[in-house]
């Protein structure tokens, strides 16, 4: 039962890892969150739903498509809410404020439209697929999510070391005066930092989408996404991947040995003892602003 | 050319200015026939002007050599690129023994090394170099300032901004000086060398 939860642990922590991978690119280069990364998350599962499983498009078009159209509501956000936010208030603090509002609108837009009312389940890539792993079970979909949540996290990080505008986005998170200095365009990356973020996220949806219920609510998947990345360090991006498995993990085991009601909490059992015992990589202004 | 002033007196305001960081909200800059005031700072260094900051702006987290690349970022030409990364080193041999370790790790004096060959690397039209002596031992500034030499022999204009009057006025060939906003002297450095009345009220010798 351990190694069942330790399985399962490891799906849900994948996700979370790229959650928490979006959370803190944002965070690293730009010094603000996106309360609103749940709801994009959540678009990204109906987007999926909507062109998997009604416009019967193959699997790669969807995960292409989910992407791109991920990537725009996050430039559009980037670009269209938050700059004029920006000039008008200044302060960081408004971003937080602007996009917790487009969170509530977004979830608002789907009730209204009655979303609900026409999906519910995504179809199972692999039906009855399993593998039995001892006395443990992990279902296709379940390895799929898994295997593809790590060949994303790969190709972030070789993209992030490797090509230029991965230096670039290096190099404005570290000090982005000098950025400017060797002529890269910071709110270019500001935006590109954000568009890939969303892509992520809605990402993060799609692939989630064959396991769990799919609702309007399901954005609250963004406070695990803050505990992983608190947990690895809110500036640290192994740690955001890290945090993630931990998060999930932790959340079976407590389902398992505690108690199911517990589950919701385990995150924030995490992060006391994350804290507790290691803070470092912990900044005390990302505490007060998550907290 | 050399701007000299006193602390206040505007020098920073300016060179910021040039480099898009501040709006002028009355008049024009213009670099070679080109009106580049209100641009972006990325345009204007895609124009041709490199601003080697007064306080040491690095990336700390990465290495020396990721750090001086970085000053070619705009550039295309990898095979120049690695030549300049060369020319560097020659100036600053330190760096080469050091090009593995990370930026944030280094002393002031060769961070400030660091801050002006990626400056460098970016093969200015313009070299904007603010006060580059600032708070470090009077030996590197002897080296960082023969460098200067070198490099404006080495035919890279260079706007030298200034508190250490002495040794700018060694090697400049031209001097302005500023004083509460406002240019008061324009001039060839040996004539100023020669008009006692404007090198005492200025200059102070």
């Amino acid at each position: 039962m351990f190694f069942q939860a330790l399985l399962s642990g490891l799906v849900t922590g994948s996700i979370y890892a790229l959650l928490a991978l979006g959370v803190v690119i944002i965070f690293k280069a730009t010094e603000s969150v996106n309360f609103a990364y749940g709801e994009i998350f959540m678009i990204g599962a109906y987007i999926g739903l909507a062109v998997y499983a009604y416009l019967k498009l193959p699997y790669p078009i969807v995960f292409v498509i989910t992407f791109m159209l991920g990537c725009l509501i996050g430039f559009v956000l980037e670009r269209g809410v938050l700059r004029s936010v920006l000039k008008a208030k200044g302060e960081i603090v408004a971003i937080v404020i602007a996009t917790v509002g487009f969170s509530v609108f977004i979830k608002g837009m789907f009730r209204f439209l009655r979303i609900t009312e026409f999906v519910r389940s995504f179809p199972t890539l692999f039906p009855s697929k399993m593998l039995n792993i001892g006395d443990s079970v992990i279902t296709a979909d379940g390895g799929v999510v898994l295997l593809i949540a790590l060949l994303i996290m790969i190709i972030f990080f070789i993209f992030f070391k490797f090509t230029k505008i991965g230096k670039a986005m290096q190099a404005v998170s570290q000090n982005f005066r000098a950025a400017s200095l060797v002529g890269i365009s910071v709110p270019g990356i500001f935006s590109f930092t954000w568009s890939l973020s969303s892509g992520i996220g809605a990402i993060s949806g799609l692939l989630i989408g064959p396991i769990i219920l799919i609702h309007p609510d399901m954005g609250i998947v963004l406070m695990q996404a803050f505990a992983a990345a608190i947990i690895g360090g809110v500036k640290n991006i192994p740690g955001a991947i890290f945090g993630g498995f931990v998060v999930g993990i932790i959340e079976n085991m407590v389902g398992l040995y505690v108690s199911t009601n517990f589950i919701v909490i385990a995150p924030f059992f995490a992060i006391i003892l994350v804290l507790i015992f290691k803070p470092e990589g912990i900044f005390t202004w990302g505490k007060k602003r998550l907290v | 050319m050399a701007l000299l002033g006193a602390n206040g007196s505007g020098k920073s305001t300016i060179v910021n200015t040039i480099s898009g960081f501040i709006v002028p909200t009355k008049g024009n800059i213009r670099f070679y026939d080109r009106r580049i005031n209100g641009l972006p700072p990325e345009k204007i260094v895609k124009a041709g002007i490199t601003q080697v900051p007064q306080a040491k702006e690095l990336f700390p987290d990465l290495t020396v050599k990721d750090n001086l690349e970085l000053g070619a970022y705009l550039r295309k030409d990898k095979a120049d690129i690695r030549r300049d990364l060369e020319v560097v080193y020659q100036y600053f041999p330190v760096l080469r023994d050091k090009n593995r370790k990370l930026a944030g790790s280094l002393s002031g004096g060769e961070q400030q090394m660091v801050n002006i060959g990626r400056g460098l690397m970016s093969r200015p039209r313009l070299f904007l170099l603010d006060e580059p002596s600032c708070r470090l031992a009077p030996i590197i500034v002897k080296q960082i300032f023969d460098i200067i030499k070198k490099i404006n022999e080495s035919g890279i204009t260079i706007l030298l901004i200034e508190q250490n009057v002495r040794m700018a006025m060694l090697i400049a060939e031209y001097v302005y000086i500023i004083q509460n906003g406002m240019i008061v002297v324009s001039d060839r450095k040996e004539n100023l060398e020669k008009k006692d009345d404007v090198r005492r009220t200025y200059l102070g010798w």
